[in-house]
């Protein structure tokens, strides 16, 4: 009969497919550019929002900005910062008075010269509220002049002194040409078209953001691009980027899902990358509240023990990712003491612990969870806490939802969560999960406290870093959070693509990227 | 039929006001975008000064006023994310996926109709066999599963066409296929439904025995009253496509307007999510007039007097 001959041949025609989709099956994939040899094109996570690097959100500008701008001091591959527009800085004793000389002779994307004047502007940008700056919360609050006593010297005089503020500096402040942003109508406007002094131009930029193409700007001061021309594709859906990779569309692609790590591995022409964000994905606990049992340090302590991290990395983030003993990554320059080690993993420990505490038989508590994080991930920790006795209920949040809650200090008892370094000092995420006055701290102890205000007026890497080996070692045998694994971007690029990824962050750095 | 017109150009407006105010408050419901755009650092203070730069600190009803006031202009509002006018971007992505819905829905008549037509013509034949597989698959998974499949065995597996993007008919294919199924596998059981009664009805036996060749017969006779239908139905089609390009969209990087109205909603970028609804309205608003028209036209006994 024609009908169990038509079944029969989408049968065979399923196991084709089938065989085809069976994971494990390596394709041919290439190592020839996309384009050409001048052309390295990337796929990106999340459209382009927005161009104007003081305004946008940082998780947005990380990805363009050290392509399209520039900044006084940067950040070198590890995170050090090295001068790029300023060729030095003074920092009074105080930590309130930072002077910078300027670097000569360097020339915006439309010809006209860099001068003191365009820092004081673009400062400006930020502070003026109709620019709607995301970054205005860092600079308001401290700066309270900006002098150019000559066109190569900057004076920034603070309010109160901050010893990150060179970082704040290196990690925030693209520089703009001050005249062209005066002869602009409203500043709405800059985002259009925007100039700067990086080694890039913008070229084109799709409306909605959907692709983002740059070209080499040859009067850049610093060392010239290899590549010519750089296209940004916007390819939301993670399986879609890895799909894009595999068939040669586009020469790198960013933040990879975990489970594709392991396949994208056995592929022949690409190399994979996991990239350490200097991000800790932990769970915040809200320890201020006298009632709960979460304000008793022996609860604590029992539920970090309660946790097989080790399995935990294993298994949910496919291997991607490290054991972490405190709040401060081990991918910060300075601050990470290497001394301090996850809590192992000890059941029994964490029975006795509780039942020391008052909880013998456990108690039910509720987790809010950040919903772009890997589900299986709060599933895991609740299951390790339902075998103390410890039930919790889980409550998944749009990250939307989840980041109002968080800000306002109505994410308790516990929330999971995680967010990416963008100044290469632990100040960012310490001060903000855990000194008293943190927007995202329901945490207090006056011993951080005191650490926070001693590190707030030293300057400079070793200094600082001692500091915030002090601080993490209180946060550790306070467990003050209960700290899963360090965060990871996976990246993945052809074998022939040259380019060294930004280390313990996620900024994206494709300035000297180029071909083999 | 001015009448006519004028009910449906009242009843479009009404239509519009209710969707205005609905997605108005409802976006607002949704979340407070200062707690998503501004950094953790930022106190209480800076949240509220940037609020007020959006103009969200003033009561909803005052900013639903100050918002149909402005809308009338065309004016949308600038998108908080991209700092350009909302109504823009829309309209920057709204080609994209009329490109894509309207080929997904000529991919599905010009698919569905005639395989429903030659298995209501031959009975237990190898089209009819073919298009009851056809029906069962491409209404058995959504799809975004399609597409996936489709990715991988013609994009990456065989290097055919490209795995998503924009700009070519190479780009079209694969989507459209993933999109179109669906409907045509609709279109193609009711073809052959309605077709086969139409069929053995005396009219058609009628026109056999005066000797009318059997093409015509299936394709002049029995086809223009089996189709009333089906275009119902192929209408229909047009908003369910549009709301699973959605997620077609998203697999193949497409830079639709689905694509952006569930970015907008995640990045609570209320104007651009209120102009897309509002153009999206229209847009169905259109369609489904010109549906009645097109009735009007095939079948004469339905009139708008």
């Amino acid at each position: 009969m024609v009908f169990s001959k038509v079944i029969k041949a989408l049968l065979a025609g399923g196991v084709f497919a089938a065989s085809v989709l069976a994971s494990g099956v390596v394709y041919a994939t290439t190592d020839k550019p996309a384009v050409d040899r001048d052309t390295l094109v990337v796929g990106v996570e999340k459209e382009f929002q927005n161009l104007d690097g003081l305004v946008t959100i940082s998780g947005d500008s990380l990805r363009y900005g050290w392509q399209i701008y520039d900044t006084l001091y940067g950040f070198d591959l590890e995170g050090k910062i090295v001068p790029r527009l300023a060729t030095s800085v003074t920092i009074s004793p105080d930590s309130k008075v930072f002077t910078y000389k300027l670097r000569k002779g360097v020339k915006f994307h439309n010809g006209t010269q860099f001068t003191s004047k365009d820092v004081k502007a673009s400062v400006e940008h930020i502070l003026d509220p109709k620019s709607k700056s995301t970054r205005r919360p860092y600079f308001a609050p401290i700066v309270d002049s900006i002098e150019t006593p000559d066109p190569y010297t900057v004076v920034f005089k603070l309010k109160v002194p901050d010893g990150a503020f060179q970082n704040k500096v290196a990690g925030y402040l693209y520089i703009l040409p001050g005249d062209y942003l005066a002869s602009l109508g409203n500043p709405d406007a800059f985002a259009q078209a925007p100039i700067s002094l990086g080694p890039y131009k913008v070229k084109r930029y799709a409306p909605g953001g959907s692709e983002l193409v740059l070209e080499r700007f040859d009067d850049f001061w610093g060392e010239k691009p290899k590549i010519k021309t750089l296209i940004f594709k916007a390819i939301t859906e993670p399986v879609s980027r890895v799909n894009a990779i595999l068939r040669g569309e586009i020469d790198v692609a960013v933040v990879l899902p975990f489970p594709d790590y392991d396949r994208l591995k056995k592929e022949a022409g690409l190399d994979v990358i996991s990239s350490p964000v200097a991000s800790p994905l932990y769970i915040r606990v809200y320890t201020d509240d006298p009632a709960s049992p979460f304000s008793k340090r022996e609860v604590r302590q029992a539920l970090s023990y309660a946790i097989d991290t080790n399995a935990i990395i294993k298994s949910v983030l496919h291997g991607v990712g490290e054991p972490l003993g405190t709040f401060i990554s081990n991918y910060y320059p300075y601050g990470a003491k290497k001394s301090i080690k996850a809590y192992p993993y000890d059941p029994k420990k964490a029975k006795e612990l509780l039942a020391k505490a008052g909880y013998p038989s456990g108690f039910e508590t509720t987790l809010n969870i950040q919903g772009d994080l890997p589900k299986e991930l709060s599933e895991t920790v609740a299951a390790y806490w339902g075998q103390i006795g410890v039930k919790v209920k889980l409550n998944r949040l749009t990250y939307a939802a989840f980041q109002r809650l968080n800000n306002t200090h109505a994410s308790g008892p516990l929330a999971l969560s995680q967010f990416t370094n963008a100044l290469y000092d632990p100040i960012h995420p310490v001060g903000g999960a855990f000194s008293k006055d943190g927007s995202w701290s329901n945490y207090n102890n006056p011993d951080v406290e005191a650490l926070l205000q001693k590190v707030n007026s030293v300057s400079g890497a070793q200094q600082r870093g001692e500091i915030f080996e002090q601080v993490g070692q209180i946060l550790h045998d306070d467990a003050a959070g209960f700290f899963l694994s360090e965060y990871f971007y996976i990246y993945a690029k052809k074998k022939s693509v040259q380019w060294d990824v930004q280390k313990g962050s996620g900024f994206l750095n494709f300035r000297t990227a180029g071909w083999k | 039929m001015p009448a006519f017109l004028l009910r449906r150009i009242g009843s479009a407006l009404v239509t519009l006001l209710l969707m205005s105010v609905l997605i108005f408050v409802m976006v607002r419901m949704v979340g407070d975008p200062a707690h998503l755009m501004m950094p953790p650092e930022a106190t209480e203070a800076d949240r509220a000064l940037f609020r007020e730069q959006l103009g969200l600190n003033d009561p909803v009803p005052v900013q639903y006023a100050r918002f149909l006031s402005t809308i009338v202009r065309g004016d949308f509002g600038n998108s908080f994310h991209f700092g350009v006018p909302a109504l823009s971007i829309v309209e920057d992505r709204l080609g994209p996926s009329l490109l894509l819905t309207l080929s997904a829905l000529a991919f599905a008549i010009f698919t569905g109709v005639p395989l429903g037509i030659a298995a209501a013509v031959k009975k237990d034949g190898f089209a009819d066999q073919f298009s009851k597989i056809f029906a069962a698959l491409g209404q058995a998974a959504p799809p975004f599963f399609f597409a996936l499949l489709f990715i991988r065995l013609f994009s990456v597996g065989l290097g055919w066409l490209p795995t998503g993007g924009y700009g070519s008919w190479q780009h079209l294919v694969l989507p459209v296929i993933a999109l179109g199924w669906y409907s045509a596998a609709g279109l193609c059981r009711l073809t052959q439904a309605n077709l086969t009664a139409v069929l053995q009805s005396e009219y058609v036996k009628m026109a056999r025995i005066k000797g009318v060749p059997e093409h015509v017969v299936v394709l002049k006779h029995a086809l223009k009253n089996a189709a009333l239908p089906v275009i119902t139905f192929a209408a229909s089609q047009f908003g369910i496509l549009i709301g699973g390009a959605v997620s077609i969209e998203a697999v193949f990087s497409w830079p639709g307007f689905g694509s952006l109205m569930v970015e907008s909603i995640n990045q609570l970028d209320f104007t651009v999510v209120q102009a897309a609804v509002i153009v999206s309205t229209l847009l169905f608003i259109v369609i489904n007039f010109t549906v009645d028209l097109l009735y009007a036209l095939i079948d004469p006994r339905i009139s708008h007097v």
